[in-house]
């Protein structure tokens, strides 16, 4: 049950924050906790993507570089670590800025929205017509805990 | 009321139930060895108190059962001399109805199992002690009889009159109690109820609302007072200390004696911190081997073999993961002693009654779990050439006795020419095997012909912290679990064989052990890190490291780029999506605070078999 079926019909409260120049929101119910990047262990075997681990208190997080993954250039580090509770356990996405919490009623997104966007199209849930932007509004709660992460390439253990 | 509350309520009573299962099922297996006035009165009290405390919750249709199977028990009870393994039988059957019935709930609050069969001998029972001119029946029995007759009736407005939270609570309070007057007394208002025909419909109505919620009763279990008491006092010291060291800091006097003894207390105390939470983990075996004594008995009386079953060290603890996951497995083994180990009772006239020992004891290694028996053993023989036949082995190998002995372990062995429906149903010995593996044990098999057959299985006592051993490949650390490696050897020190296309191989006292390089499974990460700005040193004085592990019969050597070190580390969970990442068992945090995954060379070692097998066939 992803959490903005439990608030359809009423205001929910997003997350906005910044990947490059473009501004997406998720719902905050989602987001466990915003924290500085600390340095990741780079992993191999993996997708580009995927920027290695964390340790959150003890918690190994896997970090994903929602830049890489929404198709930005990633010259400079990113900004801020959101961490996602997902079904799946703990995830870290990397994003560029956190912006603010913002209410955002249920009428003024369009939840079938039909642009074209740099963003995989089964991340985004909907776009929210706010006074002065429009916001995409992506559900990563859902999607980065089904990641599939692993890449193996020509490594012996792809015989397993 | 609300269903949460609710919930607890059931996951308590449920808790209680499956706990007074075990001690029923003890009950019973002590009175088959000693049919004693005392064991009686423990049954007869388990099952009243089940009875009692599922009618408080409204789970009539359990309590009634729970109550037919208490008639006969008082019938015993008055006269033990009526006791016999077929009325034992019984109970034991009803005793694992009931077990099953008490889980079942626990996932489906609505549960009814067909109850029919059982009923139908405990009665025969009952009535034949009755013919036999002992007391007058029960007149509840008739009681219970007339509501399971009556269909439960579609009864919206009966939701009602379900018993409050505050009744169940008083009731189960007093059920918890030891005072039984009290609780009898209890019992005695919902005997009392004027309309027998009431609760079911008021059952039917509480189970479906439970139903409705979609959580299920938490599972527990039970720790020692004390205990909790001492990590309230270590928590308490520790954040006492903590307290001193932040004090210092603020003041900028860290260095001082005061802080400086400070850490080294905070050290000592989360030590024990860590060693008291893993002992709440830790369960006697004693319920582990009383379910192998059950298992063991029932196959026996099948098989019509008289075998006594003796216990012994059921007070050594085990992680509570390690109990569950070693279960099925040693119930194997159980079935496997009865029905290969032991013979038939008539060829065995001479060696007087069969028996099994269960034993455990507390090792360096973790805690060894026997189970022996003394029946026909295993001839070497039979098994060597068995395993030539099935081409498991070549008909020159040279094994000794242990070893051949091992075989059975093999996959696809299985000595036995009929199949039975005891063992060998194609599950053979090898799963055994590799659920010991999987935890990290070992297994090992004694036989002497004639004289039995001792299964000796190593479990570590616990699963979160084990020792491994840190590695360096390319510029990542990863951490190795210690038990998973057969030695340690430096490259250079060996012989390398010419092996054209095979890879790399080394002669290792004479045998020739293929050489993996880690870094081909997990390859380096070359990309400029910014963050991890390690040199990578070429000492090339340093030798090459290699991991040689063995799998089977096949051994298997991986070379790494530095060994750093050897330290205990504490697995954590990882999500599901860092899980299903293939090549790592875990992750840790390592010394420098830094994640580090878990490598799983087994299953390293895996994948090089399979490619090279494909490659030979």
């Amino acid at each position: 049950m992803s959490e903005t079926d439990v608030v359809s019909g009423a205001e929910a409260r997003y997350l906005l924050f910044k990947v490059g120049e473009e501004v997406y929101g998720t719902p905050l119910l989602g987001v466990r906790e915003v924290v500085e990047p600390q340095p990741c262990k780079k992993m191999p075997n993996t997708v580009k993507h995927f920027k290695g681990l964390i340790n959150i208190r003890g918690e190994i997080v896997g970090v994903i570089d929602l830049r890489t993954r929404f198709n930005q250039e990633d010259k400079v580090e990113g900004k801020a670590l959101i961490v996602f509770d997902t079904d799946a356990g703990a995830v870290g996405a990397l994003v560029d800025q956190v912006d603010s919490v913002i209410a955002i009623g249920d009428d003024v997104i369009d939840r079938n929205p039909n642009v074209g966007s740099m963003v995989p199209i089964e991340y985004v849930v909907g776009i929210a017509k706010l006074e002065k932007l429009l916001v995409s509004l992506i559900d990563l709660n859902k999607t980065l805990g089904t990641e599939e992460l692993s890449q193996l390439r020509s490594t012996k253990l792809s015989a397993a | 009321m609300s269903d949460s509350i609710d919930q607890e309520i059931l996951g308590l009573l449920l808790d209680e139930a499956s706990e007074a299962m075990q001690e029923w099922e003890q009950s019973c297996l002590l009175l088959e060895k000693d049919p004693s006035q005392s064991n009686l009165d423990a049954l007869f009290r388990v099952a009243h108190n089940v009875k009692g405390a599922s009618r408080s919750v409204g789970l009539m249709d359990l309590g009634s059962f729970v109550h037919k199977a208490e008639d006969l028990i008082n019938l015993l009870k008055n006269d033990p001399s009526l006791v016999n393994s077929e009325r034992i039988g019984v109970l034991l059957d009803s005793q694992s109805l009931l077990n099953d019935w008490i889980e079942t709930l626990r996932e489906d609050a609505s549960y009814i199992p067909d109850t029919s069969k059982l009923e139908a001998s405990i009665m025969k029972a009952i009535e034949a002690i009755q013919a036999g001119g002992a007391s007058a029946p029960a007149l509840e029995d008739e009681v219970s009889a007339v509501k399971e007759n009556v269909s439960p009736a579609p009864a919206d407005d009966q939701s009602d009159r379900f018993p409050s939270v505050e009744e169940i609570q008083a009731q189960l309070a007093m059920e918890s109690s030891n005072e039984k007057k009290a609780s009898e007394e209890v019992l005695q208002v919902v005997k009392e109820e004027p309309k027998p025909a009431a609760p079911a419909p008021k059952a039917k109505k509480a189970v479906e609302k439970k139903r409705d919620s979609a959580s299920r009763p938490d599972k527990t279990i039970r720790v020692s007072a004390a205990k909790l008491d001492e990590l309230m006092q270590l928590i308490g010291e520790l954040s006492i200390h903590q307290s001193i060291v932040t004090h210092s800091k603020q003041r900028g006097e860290l260095e001082t004696e005061v802080c400086g003894n400070a850490i080294y207390l905070s050290n000592k105390i989360t030590k024990d911190l860590q060693n008291l939470t893993l002992s709440l983990r830790m369960q006697p075996v004693a319920g582990l081997f009383q379910r192998l004594e059950r298992v063991g008995r029932d196959v026996a009386k099948a098989q019509e073999k008289d075998i006594n079953f003796n216990l012994e060290g059921t007070e050594v603890s085990l992680d509570k993961t390690v109990i569950e996951r070693v279960t099925d497995p040693l119930i194997h083994v159980i079935r496997n002693a009865v029905d290969h180990g032991v013979e038939d009772n008539d060829q065995r006239a001479d060696k007087g009654k069969a028996s099994i020992t269960i034993a455990a004891h507390q090792d360096a290694g973790g805690v060894v779990i026997t189970v022996k028996d003394d029946g026909k053993g295993i001839d070497p023989e039979v098994i060597f050439s068995k395993a030539v036949q099935k081409g498991l082995i070549s008909a020159d190998a040279d094994l000794t006795k242990r070893e051949i002995n091992g075989l059975i372990l093999l996959p696809g062995f299985s000595t036995r020419e009929v199949v039975t429906d005891i063992s060998g149903r194609g599950v053979g010995m090898d799963v055994v095997k590799q659920a010991v593996d999987e935890l990290g044990g070992t297994i090992e098999i004694d036989s002497e012909l004639g004289k039995g057959t001792g299964f000796r299985i190593t479990l570590p006592t616990n699963l979160s912290i084990i020792d491994a051993l840190v590695v360096k490949i390319g510029r990542s650390n990863y951490a190795v679990p210690m038990k998973e490696l057969v030695e340690i050897i430096d490259l250079t020190e060996h012989k390398l064989e010419n092996s054209g296309s095979e890879g790399k191989m080394i002669n290792l006292r004479e045998v020739i052990v293929p050489v993996e390089n880690l870094v081909e499974y997990l390859p380096a990460i070359l990309e400029e890190d910014d963050f991890n700005k390690v040199n990578l040193e070429n000492d090339s004085n340093a030798g090459t490291p290699a991991l040689v592990v063995q799998d089977g019969a096949h051994q298997l050597a991986f070379e790494v780029d530095h060994i750093l070190g050897q330290q205990q580390i504490v697995v954590r969970p990882l999500s599901e999506q860092l899980a299903s990442l293939p090549g790592y068992s875990g992750g840790t945090i390592l010394g420098n605070g830094e994640p580090g995954m878990i490598v799983n060379l087994s299953q390293m070692t895996k994948s090089y078999l399979k490619r090279t097998k494909r490659k030979g066939a």
